[in-house]
């Protein structure tokens, strides 16, 4: 039994994929209800594997077809990926929630999404460097084509761009891997992190690195490259939006943990502020695209891109406490990233307009939504009994000490607070008149969504200990926070009373700012010598 | 201007480094995973084509996903290329021009040849260079040869995609039987004592069934840029 | 020996990416992307690899050319859909007429071929989304003026527009794409 119990992780990765193949084939009717069975397999296995995991505390390495190590393709458990698989499985029974009654009788739609579900949980699995690219390969394809299911013209543009960027990306990070196996003559990540010790100061490691971590950074949708996550928002159906935004992006973001905490880090390359900087830069530049913005979805997906940028902040210390805040703000981020977009998604879909401005009254006309909506905006912004306060606090050490940092985290912040203010216009107002269409399963998605952003934010010495180990000390019912969050607030208003609202000439250029894909190019080059230099003086 | 000089500067300085590092490389590189797989290849999983054992046996759940990118992409093509159009409107667009003789006799001459030596490819996979993948792409360019001479023998895409989907579930299917004999996933389901001609049985089977999937997907996305409103 | 063919081939595929770039019509960058994979596919017998190999001709010297085939002469054609069919385009021996004339022109300038039909049904809306129609000429029952319609996110319209701006019987709309709001 217990051998048996040591194989789930297949069934993982297989369970969404099988049932995708069989929803295709079967076109009955009632064929689509078998989505829902299976993630409640998927449920059901990953808490018997979780079990089994707990009891056997040496035995997490699983070899496929019994070959040695360095050979054969093996998956490998730990805490981190345990915590994302989890993650992977919520989210998408959620936003299956969400869409299923308006794509109840689309047989292919149900084969996309599934078979990204079981790609997506094998790319976090994996302990093998081109088993990772080809599933980085494969969801880059399934992401194309989701966003690009409406088949009009812009649709299309987006998803072309979308799909030519991230292979460009995908082929540089298989460029490192042939490096990496010329040198050791094995892509075992466990393997080559004893290994790389030996070999790091050679040029090919070196090199191997630097583009490695360039391609994983364009879908990471760092800054400069992170152009084709605005389009590719504009255009998809919100509950993708919220799938894009809320876990593919995490997933580029955990292969990058994963090279940058794990297989390199014996090597000594010491890229802490490099990736610090990126990470700042990424979290301004996205806030102040996000403030001009006028657009519900284009907010939110410029808002995306500055949380990356404070995920980054967090992830690049060497230090315990930043590192495990940047991993909660991932968590965090896409419980209260994928509430937004669906809420979003059910005002968009009723007022058939998605320009803040012109939506009014969602407060009285939708009273459920709007709450969860405040719940989401409320994390986001760091507000204390919310998850974003406990992530924010941790990533806050990060900078603690050093006056111009704390300032461009304080002003970071505080375009954050701004850009909700702007969204949250949309709450206020009569109520207005419009058919509804009653569909309980999304309310319930949204509710649990809401729900679990609440229960992390006051649980979080719990979920902590569990999950990492730690423990946080910071008190959460002190006054201090309650006050300091207050004071963000006001400041947030005043600024964007007076300055956002009346829509200067600056915002109005920076609303119109394109990127087209030959630019895209030449700012990955210019990012790929970059990090060169650093690495290499 | 000045754009284009910064990066060809810029692509030179990255390409000066490549070089550099790969000239560094002769003098540490590591053998280890060739001499393992010269001396244990043949042995272990039956096959004289290394390659061929490497992608059937050791790295078996690789090819999966790999013929599963195939089923991914070719079902994208033709969800993208798909319309819905009244029969009457289908005849506007033909060809306004037919094949010329010489292609047509040509094409007819030369299919059987090429089908032939694409299943050879197929089934010799283990044995000569070769392979499912291979085998299957030329496969697939002998049927296209038949588009050539008359485009109305073009079939439906659905059936295709039907069994496309059919043969990835066998395929999965063929590789989880090493479960019930050796208690791992995704391997050869005989014992490793076996005589490689037992074990070549196998490796024919997978061949085969990635070939026709391989074939059937590429055979696809050619019918629906070919077909697409019409 | 084996060393300068080898050397040479690697400089003969360095030459033809440059050229795939710098060339400007595009079958001539499928001829010269079907050789890249040639010469590729002789490198990798070099090095003893002819399993690569014989994927890399199989699929990269004769599926993906055809793709590319197929779709750039699609791209070429510019269909015309004629729902006036009343002097606007004379159909004889040869055509012509005033529409003719105008549209000969634009597709002289786009190195198009113009393809003219009459007989399709549906609305002017959907045919253009969904059949990829380029044109669709009508006439106003009111005015008497010629309408002709097109998708608003081409780009080769605007030239349309441009060109029949100073004639008063011949009108430009642009229809915009279907989207649906979630």
């Amino acid at each position: 039994m217990n051998d048996f119990l040591a194989q789930i992780p297949i069934f993982l990765v297989f369970i969404p994929v099988v049932f995708s193949i069989i929803i295709y084939l079967f076109k009955a009717k009632w064929t689509t209800y078998l989505s829902f069975v299976s993630q409640v397999l998927l449920l059901i296995a990953f808490f018997a594997y979780l079990s089994f995991w707990r009891l056997h505390p040496g035995d997490h390495l699983l070899v496929f077809g019994g070959w040695s190590e360095r050979i054969g393709i093996s998956f490998f458990h730990d805490g981190l990926s345990l915590t994302f698989s989890f993650l992977a499985i919520f989210i998408f029974s959620v936003i299956l929630m969400y869409l299923f009654k308006f794509r109840r009788k689309d047989h292919k739609f149900f084969f996309f999404f599934l078979f990204l579900e079981g790609i997506f949980l094998g790319m976090i699995q994996t302990n093998d460097l081109f088993n990772m690219f080809v599933f980085l390969e494969l969801t880059t394809v399934l992401v194309t084509v989701l966003i690009s299911y409406q088949k009009s013209g812009p649709s299309f543009q987006a998803g072309i761009y979308y799909l030519l960027l991230n292979t460009v990306g995908a082929l540089f990070f298989l460029i490192g891997i042939v490096f990496l196996y010329n040198v050791f003559g094995t892509i075992n990540i466990r393997v080559l992190q004893e290994l790389i010790g030996t070999q790091g100061d050679r040029t090919v490691v070196k090199f191997a690195y630097v583009i490695m971590m360039s391609g994983i950074s364009v879908k990471a949708a760092l800054f400069p490259l992170f152009t084709w996550l605005p389009k590719a928002h504009g255009v998809a159906q919100s509950g993708i939006s919220a799938l894009l935004s809320g876990l593919v992006v995490k997933g580029a973001l955990y292969v990058l943990i994963r090279m940058e905490r794990f297989l390199f880090v014996e090597a000594g390359f010491h890229m802490n502020e490099l990736f610090f900087w990126i990470g700042v830069v990424t979290a301004i530049v996205g806030v102040t695209f996000a403030i001009s913005q006028k657009d519900m979805k284009q907010i939110l997906a410029y808002h995306t891109v500055s949380q990356v940028g404070i995920m980054m902040m967090g992830i690049s210390q060497i230090g315990l406490t930043p590192f495990y805040g940047g991993v909660l703000h991932i968590i965090n981020h896409a419980l209260f990233k994928s509430l937004l977009f669906l809420g979003a998604g059910i005002l968009i879909k009723h007022y058939q307009t998605k320009k803040v401005y012109e939506i009014k009254g969602a407060l009285k006309t939708f009273p459920i939504v709007a709450v969860m909506l405040i719940i989401a905006m409320l994390s986001i912004s760091g507000a204390p009994l919310f998850n974003g306060f406990v992530s924010k606090s941790m990533i806050k050490y990060a900078v603690k000490g050093n006056f111009i940092k704390e300032a461009l985290f304080f002003l970071i912040n505080l375009g954050t607070v701004t850009s909700f203010i702007k969204f949250s216009s949309v709450l206020f107002g009569p109520k207005a008149i419009l058919v509804k269409e009653k569909n309980p399963l999304q309310i319930i998605s949204i509710i649990v969504l809401g729900l679990s952003c609440l229960g992390i934010g006051l649980f979080y010495q719990v979920i902590a200990s569990s999950i990492f180990g730690i423990t946080i000390s910071t008190n959460l019912w002190e006054i201090s926070h309650f006050l300091d969050y207050g004071l963000f607030l006001v400041i947030g208003f005043l600024f964007y009373r007076f300055v956002v609202k009346k829509d200067y000439l600056p915002f109005q250029k920076i609303r119109h700012f394109k990127l087209t894909f030959e630019s895209a190019n030449y700012m990955f080059v210019v990012y790929l010598l970059v990090v060169l230099g650093v690495v290499f003086l | 201007m000045i754009r284009r000089v910064s990066l060809v500067v810029m692509l030179v300085i990255i390409f000066g480094f490549f070089v550099f590092s790969i000239l560094d490389l002769e003098a540490f590189f590591s053998t280890f995973g060739k001499d393992y797989f010269f001396e244990n290849g043949l042995s272990e999983t039956g096959s004289v084509n290394l390659v061929t054992g490497i992608y059937l046996d050791y790295r078996l759940f690789d090819s999966l996903f790999e013929a599963g990118l195939l089923i991914a992409a070719v079902s994208g093509v033709t969800w993208i290329s798909q319309h819905e159009i009244t029969e009457k409107n289908a005849t506007f667009m033909l060809d306004r021009q037919s094949t010329p003789t010489l292609f047509v006799t040509f094409s007819r001459l030369v299919y059987p040849f090429m089908l032939m030596f694409g299943i050879y490819v197929i089934l010799f996979g283990h044995v000569s260079p070769g392979g499912g993948f291979q085998g299957g792409a030329i496969v697939a360019t002998a049927i296209l040869i038949l588009y050539y001479i008359d485009v109305q023998k073009a079939t439906s895409i659905d059936k295709i995609l039907t069994i496309e989907k059919i043969l990835f579930l066998t395929i999965i299917g063929v590789g989880s039987i090493s479960f019930f004999t050796k208690g791992t996933f995704f391997t050869n389901p005989f014992d490793l004592s076996a005589s490689e001609q037992v074990k070549a049985i196998y490796l024919i089977t997978l061949n085969a069934l990635i070939g026709i999937k391989v074939a059937l997907g590429l055979v696809a996305i050619f019918t629906a840029f070919l077909k697409e409103g019409r | 020996m084996t060393e300068i063919v080898s050397y040479a081939l690697q400089i003969i595929l360095i030459v033809i990416a440059f050229a795939v770039v710098v060339h400007k019509r595009n079958f001539t960058i499928i001829i010269l992307i079907a050789t890249f994979g040639l010469v590729a596919a002789s490198l990798y017998i070099m090095n003893k690899a002819p399993d690569v190999a014989i994927a890399e001709v199989a699929i990269g010297s004769a599926i993906i050319p055809l793709i590319y085939v197929i779709s750039i002469s699609r791209q070429r054609e510019f269909i015309v859909l004629d729902r006036a069919q009343d002097g606007f385009i004379e159909y004889g021996h040869e055509l012509s007429g005033e529409g003719y004339e105008i549209l000969a022109e634009f597709v002289k300038l786009y190195d198009l071929s113009l393809n003219i039909c009459v007989d399709i049904q549906g609305k002017e809306k959907s045919l253009i989304n969904e059949l990829n129609v380029d044109l669709i000429i009508a006439r106003d029952l009111q005015t008497g003026a010629y309408i002709l319609y097109g998708k608003s996110s081409s780009v080769l319209l605007s030239k349309l527009t441009t060109m029949v701006k100073d004639k008063p019987n011949i009108r430009v709309v642009k229809i915009k794409e279907d989207k649906r709001n979630d």
